[in-house]
This record gives C-alpha cells, sequence and structure tokens, in this order.
C-alpha cells in the first residue's frame, strides 16, 4: 500500500528527469533525485547473524556444510535444482571421497549416447552434478502452482542479505498479521519481497536426523543449510580469506622496508644545500 | 681481516662479517637472495597456516573428518 502511494508519487518524477537528461547533464546533477521504490523496501531486513564464517579470517565450519547437505538433500532438493555443484566438488569439503562415491552411485543419471545411437542410465559418478528434481523449468513450474523454485547453486549470491536473508527467510514462516490478505497457493513471511512467497514452510523441526546427533531444530537447520548454501555460492572462500592473510601481511612487512629504502635514497635529496649566487 | 673485524665495534662488525661472507661475490650474493627467498617464504606460509589454524580451531575439515562417527555398520544405504 505504502509503495503503491511512493510509485505513483515518484514514476512522473523519474519521466521528468530522463527527459531532461538529454537536455543538458549539469542541469540534471541539480534536480532534485528521484526517489525509487524497490522492491525489497516492502520486505523486513534480515537481522545479520554472526556466523562462525562471518569474520574476516574466519573459515567456513566443516561440520555445518555437512550437515547442511544433509538438510538440503532431504528437504529441499525435492524442489531446488543445484545445477552448479558436482559430487566431486563435496569431497575434501564435508565428505569422504568414498562417502561421495556412494552418494553418487545412488543415483541414475542418463548418459549416451551409445553406440546404436541410444541413451542409457548409468548410475552417477562423482563428476555428475547434483540430480535435479525436474527436468526442466516448466516441469518446475507446473509442479509447483506456477512457481519456479530458483536453483540455489548461486542463491547466496544472488538475494540481498546473503546467508542472513536465508536463514530469515526459512525461519520466517508465521500467521499474517490482520489485515494483510494472503492469496491462496501463497504463504506469509515477512522476510520475502512483498511478504508473499509460494514456496511453504519447509523445516520443522526434526525434519532431519542428523547423523553426528545435533539437534535438528528449525534454525539449527536453517543455520546449516544456509553454511552450505553459502559454501556453494562461494567455494573458494576460505582460501581467499587465508591469501588475504598471507598477502596483507607479507606486505605489511614489506611497507617498512619501503620506507627505509625511501628515506635512504631520499636522504641525499633532504640534506644538500644548493647555493644561488 | 678478521682482525679489523674485530676492533670494530657490534654492528658494524656484523655487517662487515655479512658483507664478506655472502656480498663480496655475486655468484654468492645472487645464491644467498634465492635460496633465503625459498626458505623465508617457507617460514612465513607456515605461521600464516599456524595462524590460520589457531583462528579456525575445529572447524576445517580434517578435523571434522576426525572425529565423525565410527560408519562401518551401516553401509546397506
Amino acid at each position: 500500500m505504502a509503495s503503491a502511494f511512493w510509485r505513483s508519487l515518484t514514476l512522473p518524477a523519474v519521466a521528468a528527469a530522463a527527459s531532461s537528461a538529454a537536455a543538458g547533464a549539469t542541469l540534471f546533477s541539480l534536480r532534485p533525485r528521484p526517489t525509487l521504490a524497490f522492491a525489497d523496501d516492502e520486505a523486513l531486513h534480515p537481522p545479520h547473524i554472526n556466523w562462525p564464517h562471518s569474520s574476516y579470517l574466519a573459515s567456513f565450519d566443516a561440520a555445518a556444510i555437512r550437515r547442511g547437505y544433509e538438510v538440503y538433500r532431504n528437504v529441499c532438493s525435492s524442489c531446488h535444482s543445484m545445477n552448479r555443484i558436482a559430487f566431486r566438488n563435496l569431497v575434501g569439503v564435508a565428505f569422504t571421497e568414498e562417502e561421495v562415491k556412494e552418494m553418487a552411485e545412488d543415483i541414475e543419471v542418463e548418459d549416451g549416447p551409445n553406440e546404436e545411437g541410444l541413451m542409457f542410465s548409468r548410475p552417477g559418478r562423482l563428476s555428475d552434478i547434483l540430480p535435479a528434481p525436474y527436468p526442466n523449468e516448466e516441469a518446475a513450474r507446473y509442479a509447483n502452482n506456477g512457481a519456479l523454485p530458483p536453483d540455489l547453486s548461486l542463491i547466496v549470491k544472488a538475494r540481498h542479505g546473503a546467508e542472513n536473508y536465508l536463514w530469515a527467510l526459512l525461519t520466517g514462516y508465521r500467521d499474517a498479521p490482520q489485515g494483510i490478505n494472503v492469496r491462496e497457493g501463497l504463504y506469509y513471511n515477512p522476510y520475502f519481497p512483498g511478504g508473499q512467497i509460494a514456496m511453504a514452510r519447509a523445516l520443522y523441526d526434526g525434519a532431519v536426523e542428523y547423523e553426528d546427533g545435533t539437534d535438528a531444530t528449525t534454525s539449527q537447520m536453517a543455520k546449516d543449510v544456509s553454511t552450505f548454501l553459502a559454501w556453494a555460492s562461494e567455494p573458494e572462500h576460505d582460501q581467499r580469506k587465508k591469501m588475504g592473510l598471507e598477502w596483507i601481511g607479507a606486505f605489511s612487512i614489506l611497507f617498512f622496508f619501503m620506507l627505509y629504502m625511501k628515506r635512504f635514497k631520499w636522504s641525499l635529496y633532504k640534506t644538500r644545500r644548493l647555493e644561488f649566487r | 681481516m678478521a682482525a679489523r673485524e674485530a676492533a670494530m665495534s657490534g654492528m658494524a662488525a656484523v655487517r662487515a662479517t655479512l658483507y664478506n661472507v655472502l656480498m663480496r661475490r655475486n655468484s654468492v650474493y645472487v645464491t644467498t637472495c634465492v635460496v633465503s627467498s625459498y626458505a623465508l617464504t617457507n617460514v612465513y606460509l607456515k605461521g600464516t597456516d599456524s595462524l590460520w589454524k589457531s583462528i579456525n580451531k575445529g572447524k576445517s575439515w580434517e578435523e571434522v573428518q576426525a572425529r565423525l562417527p565410527e560408519k562401518e555398520e551401516e553401509d546397506d544405504d
């Protein structure tokens, strides 16, 4: 409702600004900036959570990635694909090679064509991508009331608030406040832009059973799967931070050598005396 | 030469020794640069690595793998 008001106010201003841009750039810069309404303004901003990997020198928690994959496989993967992550990407990150090979062998992958020109099924290999729930976008929409469950490979980078947003979204389902009519087939979630999301609440206490005995509460599962997706979006995260430590550290040491060298080289110019006669 | 260095005081003697041993011949000097940069890089990277590990104690995959529960009995699923 508020946004409709702002849109009615701002859209003519945008049009006016755009037409005057041709007239002269200097004039344009003096005009008041048009206020733009973003879809995000209609959503509750997610709180910033102090993740185990938040700090400048903090790595991902491998145990959380491991649990997060369990949550993804048991809950999320029934609707969401992850077509940029292959089984081999999990090796050495949260699973051993043997474990991942077993996981891959459990799925059927269509491969081919063979020498007769036919497609055939074979057990999955390390190089296969994680199995997608639907063969194409149309099938995904048809199965989900017209809404497309987005691919989750890069979702943390693709949403404002990143993993904070995911955690808030997954734990943020509640009854709609009075005065808000939720359309049929949608669910109220204040963190989703617009407030109404086509995905039902997916995480309930005990939805998965963790092999390491962690209590599978809603917030724990949301935290773990958000960590897993943060890793999927940025697998180089740990190495990036470690290299940052190494390079910034090395250059901080070199800085003092450079400082000395500069003073050394300049000492001649700083101490000479010029005489003009 | 040793007598001349002995006559010098502390720091100057060290510098004179360094010069005589490492820097007088170019071949020795270049070798010193290459070998010492290799050694210093190794030492530096070992240092940052142990700092990184101490900051992120318990979070790396190696440590998580070490405390995994035994998995031998349930290999049917």
